[in-house]
């Protein structure tokens, strides 16, 4: 995807490979993450997302391929020599000691005098909003608490690079939102180099400058979250990322005369009623719209919209939403009614091959 | 039927009840047979002995506990702790690394041949064990014969000159005793301090190698710190169990005896059971006094 430019990346990937006996976790992935910027790796489980951060941090070494930190080579980097630190997805605090010793603990290595750390971990703790918890042990917290200490700990040291491992995966819905924005807030504060592993494809559009969609060990495609979403490369993105109607080639072929897979997002497709007086598009093959007729199967509440499933014969089943201001002027369909399906050209999504 | 479902009833109805039930025969063998006997043999302690017709005097005294401070008791006790002591850190620094291994590395076919590896002695009489180390450490044992034919006799001869540690052989010295007890003992170590070792995540010493820390400094800062509940509960055994065993110190060593023989010397040939019963309390009491160090120490901290 990228080639070696002499301009130094806050971390790059050279052709990196990495297997454990006969499985490839990682597929010669190829990434360049600029300095600052907050780059999410997103996939399902298994697709070697936290496997390339592992690399990164140096608890994994990849069996080919290069890593670079800031264009420095890492091969012969152990972990404790890298300017880079992790926030564990199971936080991975210290048990026996207290938070401020926790925060503190890079600094105790280092050998800064006592007065100084703490002074630092109260500050970085005050920054985490944790202030007042210093003489807690981390049993006394709850996850979000903890959370926010494994945070203050690794950045304590100001690295070039903070790596998060799934960091919200245990943090109920309300509290991973709130985080999601404090975490947004804190690294544009910082500056910091952010690479961000998760599979909740709405944390990664919402927090990131570019995401990586992973699966199967490759980069399937690196992109800005709207491109990400509105262009997704391949069938796999445009089903990984948000809900959308895959159709074949050959289905839509027999849909739309258009000689290539192709992918419709529910909430492009505007639904009519057959007695409807627009007529825009009507007859003419190369107009913007592209029209269809569907029988609903299935109306399913969602609480801001409802979802239905629309027949459009030739064993095509879309998935349509319709929102609550929508449903307002057209009214709830039946099961069994036919409507109108109105699809604007450029909002249909044109695929390459699955690889 | 009808009675059992009757039961089922009442107990849904009294789950304390039924608790009580299932814990009141355990809690009566606890309560009665087990700390009963040990509350009688504190008992005895505290009587005497009449030193012309050898009866036990039962009436409440000291005199029995000032005999056990006798410079020679001491000495016995000092000897008891000492070897104890020295038993429980080397065994200790034996079973760090092997049951860190297990803990980390061993999975699958490996570990059932650690866990066979560590219990197999067990399988096998104790007796027979000492027997055999006795053999081993013998004059004319296999130890000697592979010393000899290494020509390493003179380190040999260098340990065994040292005052009161050393004798003529290793079956008849202070560390031919520490040797085997530490032999015998050292299952009771390597398990707990290997089930500490597998609470430790290992994205907890990755964390500490990610912020800074060398091997070293992580073992020092994190490793240690949360395995030391496993070393101490090990130690409670191998301290404990050194501390009253009198088989081993009469089979190989010098003939100075450890306290767990002179227990049963006293309740034996010599008929005084007070002072019998007031030796079993040092090791209860030493026990007590190490636990408490240790607690106060934070060696529980991260439980």
């Amino acid at each position: 995807m990228n080639a070696v430019t002499s301009r130094s990346h806050a971390v790059e990937f050279e052709r990196v490979t990495l297997r454990f006996g006969d499985i490839v976790a990682v597929d010669e992935v190829s990434l360049a993450i600029e300095h600052g910027e907050f780059f999410s790796l997103l996939g399902p489980s298994g697709s070697g997302k936290t496997s390339c951060l592992r690399m990164i941090a140096g608890f994994e070494r990849p069996s080919a391929g290069r890593i670079f930190l800031d264009g420095a080579a890492t091969e012969m980097l152990p972990p404790f020599r890298r300017d880079v630190n992790t926030v564990f997805q199971d936080y991975a605090l210290f048990p026996h000691m207290t938070v401020r010793e926790n925060v503190a603990y890079s600094l105790m290595i280092q050998r800064v005098a006592k007065a100084e750390r703490n002074r630092r971990a109260e500050r970085m703790l005050e920054k985490v909003r944790l202030d007042g918890m210093a003489q807690r042990k981390p049993a006394e917290l709850s996850g979000g608490q903890r959370q926010r200490v494994s945070l203050a700990r690794a950045l304590i040291n100001r690295p070039r690079v903070l790596l998060l491992d799934e960091p919200l995966g245990a943090l109920d819905l309300k509290l991973r939102e709130q985080m999601q924005e404090e975490l947004k807030a804190l690294q544009r504060d910082l500056g910091i180099t952010f690479i961000h592993v998760t599979h909740d494809q709405q944390e990664a559009l919402a927090m990131s400058d570019r995401v990586a969609v992973f699966n199967h060990g490759r980069v399937r495609q690196v992109s800005t979250p709207r491109d990400i979403y509105t262009y997704p490369a391949n069938p796999f993105v445009a089903n990984f990322v948000g809900v959308s109607n895959l159709l074949s080639a050959t289905e839509a072929k027999a849909l739309f005369g258009i000689d290539s897979a192709l992918a419709i997002r529910p909430e492009c497709i505007v639904l009519r009623r057959d007695a409807d007086s627009d007529d825009a598009g009507d007859g003419d093959p190369d107009a913007k719209r592209l029209r269809l007729s569907a029988v609903v199967k299935d109306v399913v509440f969602q609480g801001h919209s409802h979802k239905l499933a629309l027949d459009c014969g030739r064993g095509v089943t879309l998935t349509g939403v319709l929102e609550h201001q929508r449903e307002k002027s057209l009214g709830l369909p039946r099961v069994g009614e036919r409507l109108r399906l109105d699809i604007d050209r450029n909002d249909i999504q044109l695929l390459g091959e699955d690889a | 039927m009808r009675s059992a479902a009757r039961f089922a009833v009442w107990s849904y109805r009294h789950p304390k009840g039924l608790l009580l039930l299932f814990l009141l025969p355990p809690l009566l063998w606890l309560g009665v047979v087990y700390l009963g006997a040990l509350f009688a043999l504190l008992a005895q302690s505290f009587f005497s002995i009449d030193e012309f017709s050898g009866a036990i005097v039962r009436e409440l005294t000291f005199k029995t506990y000032g005999e056990l401070l006798s410079a020679a008791n001491l000495d016995v006790i000092a000897r008891t702790v000492l070897m104890a002591a020295a038993v429980t850190i080397a065994a200790a620094v034996i079973a760090f690394p092997i049951a860190y291994f297990a803990a980390r590395y061993a999975r699958g076919y490996l570990r059932a041949v650690f866990y066979i590896g560590i219990m197999l002695p067990l399988w096998s009489s104790y007796l027979v064990r000492v027997y055999a180390w006795k053999l081993i450490l013998a004059k004319e044992g296999i130890l000697n014969w592979v010393l000899v034919k290494l020509h390493l006799t003179w380190l040999l001869e260098a340990l065994l000159s040292l005052p009161t540690l050393g004798g003529s052989s290793l079956s008849v010295s202070y560390f031919g005793t520490f040797l085997v007890f530490v032999y015998i003992w050292l299952p009771f170590m390597i398990l707990p301090l290997q089930s500490a070792l597998e609470r430790v995540p290992r994205s907890v010493t990755e964390a500490s190698a990610d912020l800074g820390a060398r091997p070293w400094a992580t073992l020092r800062h994190v490793v240690l710190p949360l395995a030391l509940p496993g070393a101490i509960a090990g130690s409670i055994f191998t301290f404990s169990l050194t501390l009253g065993d009198y088989i081993i110190p009469g089979i190989i060593g010098s003939s100075r005896p450890f306290i767990g023989q002179v227990v049963f010397l006293h309740q034996g040939t010599a008929g005084n059971i007070p002072m019998a019963a007031a030796f079993s309390v040092v090791p209860i009491v030493v026990m007590f006094v190490y636990l408490t160090l240790a607690r106060r120490a934070g060696a529980f901290d991260a439980l």
